[in-house]
C-alpha cells in the first residue's frame, strides 16, 4: 500500500504540463535521434545532457530519461525500414524486421516493435516498483566494503562479458580510472595530474567523454565509410496495425522479453545488445515456425525489442539503488544527477521519495509518450533519413561542440572532446571497448571513496573485508565472471568435440 | 513518402573516399608500447604524491593503482600479439580525409571561438564541413551555416539558457543582450 501511495504521489507530480512537455520532448528528441543512424543512445545522451542542466531536477533527469528510451526505440525504426540498425541493439530487430518490411509488412513490425517495447517498458517498471523498497533497504545495510566490491564486479563484469578481448578491455578500465584521476582530489584536497595547467583543475568532464568517444568518434567512423541511405519502404498509417493473429504470436515474446531485459539489465555491461540476443535466441529456440527466423518471423521483432526496453527498466535499478550505473546511459544519467545536485543510492527513496517516485512515474508515462509518439510520426522519423549524410554530421558535429561546452561553459571541455574523439575513434579501430572507458571514468569516484574508506575502517587488514557476508557473497560473484566465459568455452570445444567423435562412429 | 536511392545520374557526387584505415598488428603493437609508456608515467608521478599506508592511502594510491592495470593488461596483449607474429594481419594508412577534416574542424573552433565567438566560429566550421564532407556549391552553404552558426546562437542561448562565448569580437546573444 505505502509503495502503491508513493507512486500515486509520483504519477500526480507528473502531470504537471512542464514536466509532461519535457518527457514529450526528450522521447520525441531520443527517437528522433535513434533514428539516425550512427549516433546511438549514448552519443544523444550525452550531446543533449546539457540542455537538460537548465531545468529543474525532476524535469531534467525525466528529459534524459526520455531521451535514453525514446533513443532505444529509435533504433528499430531504421533497421526495420532500411536495414541499417540506428544503436547496437536493433541489430537483432533488423534480422526479421527488415525481412518483414521487404514483404511489405514495415508496419506492422514497427508496430509490434512499439507495442513490445511498451508492454516490456511497463513491465519492468512495475518490477522497479516492487523491488525498489526492499533493495533498498538490504542496500542501506551496505558500507564501503560493499560498495568497493560491487563497483569492482561492475568492472570485472563488463570486462568479462561484453565480448571481445577481456585483456584489452580490463586495459580499457585501467584507462577510464586514470582519467578520473586528473584534477582535484575531493578526498585529500590536492590537485593531481594537471601539468600545471589551471585548466586542467577541475579534470575531465564526463559529456566531454562521451560525446568525445561515442558521438564525434562514430561521426569519424560514419565519414570514412560513406554510407548512403538507399530504399525507403512506403509506410501508410493503416498498415500499422497488427492483425489479431500477430498480437496473439507477439504477446508471448513480448512477456517474455520482457523479463529477460530486465532480469540482464540489473547485470553491468551493455544489457540492451546482450538481452535482445538472449531473446531472439530463446524464441528462435521455442518457436514452432523456426524455419522463418531470419526471414520475418513476428517473434523475431517483438522478443528482442521488449528485451531492449525491459533492460532500461532494470538497469535503472543499480543506479537508482546503489548510485552505480553498470552501463554506459545510467552513467550518463548519473552525470545528470550529480549535476542537478541529487545523489541516487540506498537513501535515495528516504532523502527525496517525491523526486524519486515521480522519476519511476516518468518512466512509466515515457513509456506511453512513446507508444503514442512513434507509430503516428513514423513518417517524420523516416523522413529524416533523407537528410543529406553532409548536412546531417555538420549539425552533429556543431551540436556536439555545443553541448560538451555548455556543460560547465570551459573550453577546455572542447579540446577533451577533440582528444576523446580522436581516442574513441582509434579504440574502434583496435576493437577496444570505449563503453568500458567511460564507465570506469564514471565508477571511478565511488571506488576510490571506498577503497579509501575501507583501508580506514579496515586499518589495513583485508580480513576485514572477507568477513562480512555479502563482501564474501559479491567476491563469489566476481569469481564466477572471471571463470565462467573459461567453462563455457571449454564445455562448448567439448561438445564439439562429442559431436565429431559420434559423427565418426556413426560413419563405421 | 518519396524514396531515395543513391542514383548514379546524380551530378557532382564527392569523390570515393578511398579504403578505410585498418591498422594492423604493428600498429596495435606500436599503440600497446606508448600506452604501456603512459601508464608507466602515470604510475611513476602517482608514487611521489605518496602513496600512504595500509590504514591510510595517500592520493597516489589508487591513480598508481590505475596505471598499473593499464600497464599490465598492455603488456599481456602485446605479448600475445608477438607470440604470434608470424601471423599478423598487415594494415593500411589510408588516412581518410573526410575524417580528418572533422577534427580540423573542432581544432578550428577551439582555436578560434575566443576571438570569433560562437556564431561566427560555428558558421565557418559548418563552410568547411558542408563544402568538405558534400557536393554543395559555395553559396548554398555559406547561406547553411550561417543559419546554424547563428541559429544555434539563438537557439541554445536566447531561447534555453547556456552561455555560449562571445569572443573578443563580442558577436553573441549575451553581448547582444
Amino acid at each position: 500500500m505505502d509503495v502503491i501511495s508513493s507512486l500515486s504521489g509520483g504519477f500526480e507530480a507528473i502531470f504537471d504540463p512542464v514536466l509532461l512537455a519535457t518527457l514529450f520532448v526528450g522521447v520525441l528528441v531520443g527517437s528522433v535521434v535513434g533514428v539516425l543512424p550512427g549516433i546511438g543512445p549514448v552519443g544523444a545522451m550525452a550531446i543533449l545532457l546539457p540542455i537538460s542542466f537548465t531545468l529543474d531536477p525532476a524535469a531534467g533527469l525525466i528529459m534524459t530519461a526520455g531521451i535514453y528510451l525514446g533513443s532505444q526505440y529509435g533504433g528499430s525504426t531504421s533497421a526495420i525500414l532500411v536495414g541499417v540498425p540506428g544503436e547496437a541493439s536493433s541489430v537483432v530487430t533488423l534480422l526479421d524486421g527488415y525481412p518483414m518490411a521487404k514483404k511489405g509488412r514495415a508496419g506492422v513490425a514497427l508496430a509490434i516493435a512499439a507495442i513490445g517495447s511498451f508492454v516490456a517498458g511497463t513491465l519492468s517498471v512495475l518490477l522497479l516498483t516492487l523491488v525498489a523498497r526492499p533493495l533498498s533497504d538490504f542496500a542501506t545495510s551496505f558500507s564501503s566494503p560493499e560498495f568497493l566490491l560491487i563497483a569492482l564486479f561492475a568492472l570485472v563484469a563488463l570486462s568479462r562479458l561484453t565480448g571481445g578481448s577481456s585483456i584489452r578491455t580490463f586495459a580499457a578500465v585501467g584507462f577510464g580510472l586514470m582519467l578520473a584521476t586528473i584534477g582535484f582530489d575531493a578526498g585529500t584536497g590536492i590537485v593531481r595530474f594537471d601539468m600545471g595547467l589551471s585548466a586542467f583543475v577541475d579534470g575531465i568532464e564526463v559529456t566531454a567523454i562521451a560525446v568525445g568517444m561515442f558521438g564525434i568518434a562514430e561521426i569519424l567512423l560514419m565519414a570514412e565509410s560513406r554510407e548512403d541511405v538507399t530504399r525507403m519502404p512506403k509506410v501508410p498509417f493503416r498498415s500499422l496495425w497488427p492483425t489479431g493473429r500477430d498480437m496473439r504470436v507477439s504477446t508471448g515474446p513480448m512477456i517474455r522479453g520482457g523479463l529477460i531485459g530486465f532480469v540482464l539489465g540489473l547485470l553491468p555491461g551493455p544489457s540492451g545488445v546482450v538481452s535482445s540476443y538472449g531473446s531472439y535466441a530463446l524464441e528462435r529456440r521455442i518457436a514452432k515456425n523456426k524455419d522463418e527466423f531470419g526471414k520475418g518471423a513476428i517473434q523475431g521483432v517483438a522478443g528482442p525489442e521488449a528485451a531492449n526496453n525491459g533492460s532500461s527498466g532494470g538497469a535503472m535499478v543499480p543506479l537508482l539503488i546503489l548510485g552505480l550505473p553498470f552501463n554506459a546511459p545510467t552513467a550518463l544519467l548519473l552525470a545528470g544527477f550529480t549535476v542537478q545536485g541529487v545523489i541516487p543510492g540506498p537513501l535515495f527513496i528516504d532523502s527525496n521519495p517525491v523526486l524519486f517516485w515521480t522519476l519511476v512515474a516518468g518512466l512509466y508515462a515515457a513509456n506511453v509518450a512513446l507508444l503514442i509518439l512513434n507509430l503516428p510520426l513514423v513518417g517524420m522519423f523516416t523522413s529524416l533519413l533523407k537528410i543529406p549524410r553532409d548536412l546531417l554530421m555538420t549539425l552533429i558535429v556543431v551540436l556536439a561542440i555545443i553541448g560538451t561546452y555548455a556543460t560547465r561553459g570551459h573550453l577546455v571541455d572542447v579540446f577533451w572532446l577533440l582528444s576523446m574523439a580522436i581516442l574513441g575513434y582509434v579504440f574502434a579501430k583496435l576493437g577496444i571497448s570505449r563503453v568500458a572507458v567511460m564507465l570506469a571514468f564514471v565508477i571511478a569516484p565511488t571506488l576510490e571513496s571506498s577503497f579509501t574508506q575501507t583501508a580506514v575502517l579496515s586499518g589495513g587488514d583485508i580480513g576485514f573485508v572477507l568477513q562480512r557476508p555479502i563482501c564474501q557473497a559479491i567476491l563469489g560473484l566476481i569469481v564466477v565472471v572471471l571463470v565462467l566465459p573459461w567453462l563455457t568455452k571449454a564445455a562448448a570445444r567439448r561438445r564439439g568435440a562429442v559431436s565429431i567423435l559420434q559423427q565418426e562412429v556413426d560413419a563405421s | 513518402m518519396s524514396e531515395v536511392t543513391s542514383s548514379p545520374h546524380v551530378e557532382a557526387e564527392p569523390p570515393a573516399a578511398g579504403p578505410l584505415w585498418e591498422p594492423g598488428d604493428r600498429f596495435r603493437l606500436g599503440f600497446n608500447f606508448a600506452g604501456v609508456a603512459l601508464g608507466v608515467v602515470f604510475a611513476w608521478q602517482s608514487a611521489l604524491l605518496g602513496l600512504g599506508d595500509p590504514e591510510r592511502p595517500g592520493s597516489g594510491l589508487f591513480p598508481l593503482i590505475a596505471g598499473v592495470v593499464l600497464v599490465v593488461f598492455l603488456l599481456i596483449d602485446a605479448l600475445r600479439l608477438f607470440v604470434r607474429r608470424r601471423t599478423w594481419t598487415p594494415g593500411t594508412l589510408h588516412l581518410s580525409r573526410e575524417a580528418m577534416v572533422v577534427l580540423v574542424a573542432i581544432a578550428l573552433y577551439l582555436a578560434t571561438v575566443g576571438v570569433l565567438g560562437h556564431a561566427l566560429t560555428a558558421s565557418a566550421i559548418a563552410v568547411l564541413l558542408l563544402t568538405s564532407l558534400g557536393s554543395r556549391p559555395l553559396f548554398p552553404s555559406v547561406m547553411i551555416s550561417l543559419g546554424i552558426g547563428f541559429g544555434s546562437e539563438v537557439l541554445f542561448s536566447a531561447l534555453l539558457g547556456l552561455g555560449l562565448p562571445s569572443g573578443l569580437l563580442g558577436i553573441g546573444w549575451s553581448a547582444w543582450m
